[in-house]
């Protein structure tokens, strides 16, 4: 048994360097020249999280966890977001990484003023939120001055109360927090989300990091939406022995990306996200009260 | 509460074999490269490994008759030793003493040129034999001598009864002459006559031949009396003679034996008794041969293996030492069973020649080796494929987030290989929105 354990632990530790080593560390964001497989998979995805939130008046908090860092927690909720801006939903991202918040590093802007700052009472909750220049549907709120307690901050009522405030304001909310399993903030805000998702990478993430993870939401109470498997490599799925990955990759027909560039999807000058024709029409599913309240207003 | 949530998989026999089909590649290499290692591991250790050697047997049976043969000695027909009897020979010969008589000389002494001790031991040795060796011709000419003249002394006797016998003869012949004379003489009295005088002369005849019978017969019995005083002194002197051999031998066998004790000292003698142990091997079975029954033997004989690595002039050499000093050392040492007169043992009688034993040993072990390390090679290539992939826990594929946490993936994001791209379009957009905005 101690060799196996220490063989694991190499193999681990072996694994987890390579791993970080090879992970791509770009901020990438949704464009046009994404490949399409890369954005149908965000589509997908918005459209698994929009059939499974719960059915409920105002905004849907969901918040984008990891059991570890470097998983692509951050970048999948920030092209998350991005999608779901591109069906004229309103989108929040907050940055709930007090300690190492990379949300400002996408959209290429000064992480101060951000959410620290707000809940420390240094700014107003209006002068945290920045608006998107690449969607005016996307705002996000960074991670702010770095402050030596974030779970208080995280953990008080004041953030409970802009979470409440928010709710009115925003469709959907996305809030990026720390790895779990390394500290405890992400714990902090579960109360006031509406579903957790946990981010793990493909041939990084342990099961047994996965699992407690999970089973630390469980834990807490938190409503798990499900799991979002990111850096998925067909290649060293196939190498696994348990090669199947075709039928998810296959199964879509490439768009034509030339077709879809008349679409509407922001500013001209802006990057074009390649869309599916449908997304434009989709709404907030799970928002029937304030869908038949926009029908009167447009009536 | 808490769900406990199973992590651990099990493995089936087709996963494992895909796995190993996975890793094809790898194993082919590891096990090219084992072959590789193990072939030249053969090679180089068996390259010059050749053995030269052949068998020789001996037949051995109690000596009851001249001849004997190989047939005769198989079944029997002139007796057999025991399985206990055999086996003490078979070890008498495996023992250190015969493997030193093979290295010995015939005069029982270790060979020139070890060191200066042993050489001067050696000298004296020598000398001391060549005394022995002069006494014992002298012992020799003695006995001869002695057989010489015990058959004088017998023919002398038979001289002798010879002449008696004339002398009787002629004693009768000279009484007869006397009173044939007397008669005469007193029958006619007349002395002068002529047959007086004839009768006369045939008694002086007679009486001469007697005389001369008797000379013979004195001067024989004079010539027995100095042959049997002379075989007296020589047998005397045999004694002496004997006795002084019998201590000059005493001499030349401590000699002998301090030259041996040295020798034994020295690492060339306890190379030498290795050598010829490691080379020759003695059995009075033949091979893959059991003997259940003490009493089993039918026939007897010693199998002796000689085999020797890459000398063949020391395979030769030895060849014809156990030729010649395995018969003489049988004879010295078997016992011999009640009415039989001694033992005989001839070596078979084709012709024994040193032979090449294993040609082409070393490719043979090359193969043989490259096989067995290919395949161990193989084996734990294998194992530590089938370990190293079943300590990865890493998450492989999505389906294991629903087999064990029985929770939906939302999403499965590819991998992304257009950060650069990526990184200069935001870029660049960026700087355009500043342009716009200035």
């Amino acid at each position: 048994m101690g060799f196996f354990s220490m063989s694991q632990t190499f193999a681990r530790f072996n694994l987890n360097y390579k791993a970080k080593r090879n992970a791509p560390k770009t901020e990438y964001l949704l464009n046009k020249n994404t490949p399409f497989d890369v954005a149908e998979s965000f589509r997908n995805l918005k459209a698994a999280l929009s059939v499974s939130v719960p059915k409920q008046e105002g905004g849907v908090v969901i918040e984008m966890t990891s059991a570890y860092p470097e998983e692509g927690k951050t970048t999948v909720s920030v092209n998350l977001a991005l999608m779901f801006a591109q069906s004229d939903a309103k989108v929040l991202l907050i940055d709930a990484d007090i300690r190492k918040g990379r949300v400002a590093k996408y959209f290429k802007t000064k992480p101060v003023p951000g959410l620290s700052d707000y809940l420390s009472g240094l700014v107003e909750l209006d002068d945290a939120i920045h608006t998107s220049r690449i969607n005016k549907n996307l705002s996000f709120i960074t991670c702010g001055t770095h402050s030596p307690r974030p779970y208080e901050l995280l953990e008080s009522d004041e953030a409970k109360n802009m979470i409440k405030e928010l709710k009115k304001r925003y469709d959907y909310i996305f809030i990026d927090t720390p790895p779990m399993l390394l500290i405890s903030d992400a714990l902090a805000l579960t109360p006031v989300t509406d579903g957790a998702v946990l981010v793990c990478r493909h041939m990084s993430s342990y099961i047994s990091d996965i699992s407690r993870a999970l089973n630390t939401l469980r834990f807490a109470k938190a409503n798990i939406l499900g799991v979002v498997v990111n850096d998925y490599n067909i290649p060293q799925a196939k190498k696994s022995g348990n090669g199947y990955t075709k039928k998810y990759y296959y199964y879509s027909y490439e768009y034509n990306n030339k077709e879809d560039e008349t679409v509407d999807s922001g500013a001209p000058d802006q990057p074009q996200i390649p869309t599916d024709p449908a997304a434009k029409t989709q709404k907030t599913q799970y928002a029937p009260d304030e869908q038949s309240a926009k029908k009167k207003q447009h009536q | 509460m808490e769900e406990t949530v199973k992590t651990e998989e099990g493995i089936s026999l087709i996963d494992l074999v895909k796995l190993l089909l996975s890793k094809i590649k790898l194993l082919i290499v590891f096990t090219l490269v084992g072959a590789i290692i193990g072939g030249a591991f053969g090679f180089v250790t068996t390259y010059g490994q050749d053995y030269y050697g052949t068998l020789v047997r001996f037949y051995i049976n109690p000596k009851r008759s001249e001849s004997i043969t190989e047939n005769t000695s198989q079944y029997g027909v002139y007796g057999a030793y025991g399985k206990h009897v055999m086996d003490n020979m078979t070890k008498l010969l495996s023992s250190e003493s015969f493997a030193e008589r093979l290295l010995v000389e015939e005069n029982g002494l270790p060979k020139e040129g070890i060191n200066k001790d042993i050489d001067a031991k050696r000298v004296v040795a020598l000398a001391a034999i060549k005394v022995v060796d002069e006494e014992r011709k002298l012992e020799e000419a003695h006995e001869e001598h002695i057989l010489d003249t015990a058959e004088a002394i017998k023919d002398l006797n038979d001289d002798i009864t010879e002449a008696k016998k004339d002398e009787s003869f002629f004693e009768k012949r000279l009484s007869e002459a006397q009173n044939e004379y007397a008669s005469f003489i007193t029958a006619t009295g007349d002395a002068n006559s002529a047959k007086a005088q004839e009768l006369q002369k045939a008694v002086t005849d007679a009486k001469n031949k007697r005389d001369i019978a008797v000379d013979l017969r004195t001067q024989l019995e004079d010539e027995l009396n100095t042959q049997k005083d002379y075989l007296e002194v020589a047998n005397e002197t045999l004694e002496t003679i004997q006795e002084t051999l019998a201590e000059k031998m005493e001499i030349a066998n401590k000699a002998i034996e301090e030259t041996l004790v040295e020798w034994r000292k020295t690492p060339s003698y306890e190379a030498g008794i290795v050598a010829i142990q490691n080379a020759v091997r003695y059995s009075y079975l033949e091979e893959g041969e059991e003997l259940e029954n003490a009493n089993d033997l039918a026939r007897s004989f010693i199998r002796v293996n000689i085999s020797v690595l890459q000398d063949q002039e020391f395979a030769e050499k030895l060849l014809n030492l156990i030729i010649k000093t395995v018969p003489e050392f049988v004879k010295e040492n078997m016992a011999v069973p009640s009415g039989y007169e001694g033992t005989n043992c001839e070596p078979s009688t084709r012709i024994h020649k040193i032979k090449l034993l294993n040609p082409n040993y070393s490719m043979s072990q090359t193969v043989k080796y490259a096989a067995l390390m290919a395949i161990l090679t193989l084996v734990v290539a294998c194992v530590a494929v089938i370990l190293i992939d079943r300590s990865d826990k890493r998450l492989r594929d999505h389906e294991t987030i629903t087999r064990l946490f029985d929770l939906p993936v939302l999403g499965i994001v590819p991998s992304i290989k257009m950060k650069t791209n990526a990184t200069k379009t935001v870029k660049e957009s960026a700087l355009n929105n500043e342009k716009e905005e200035k």
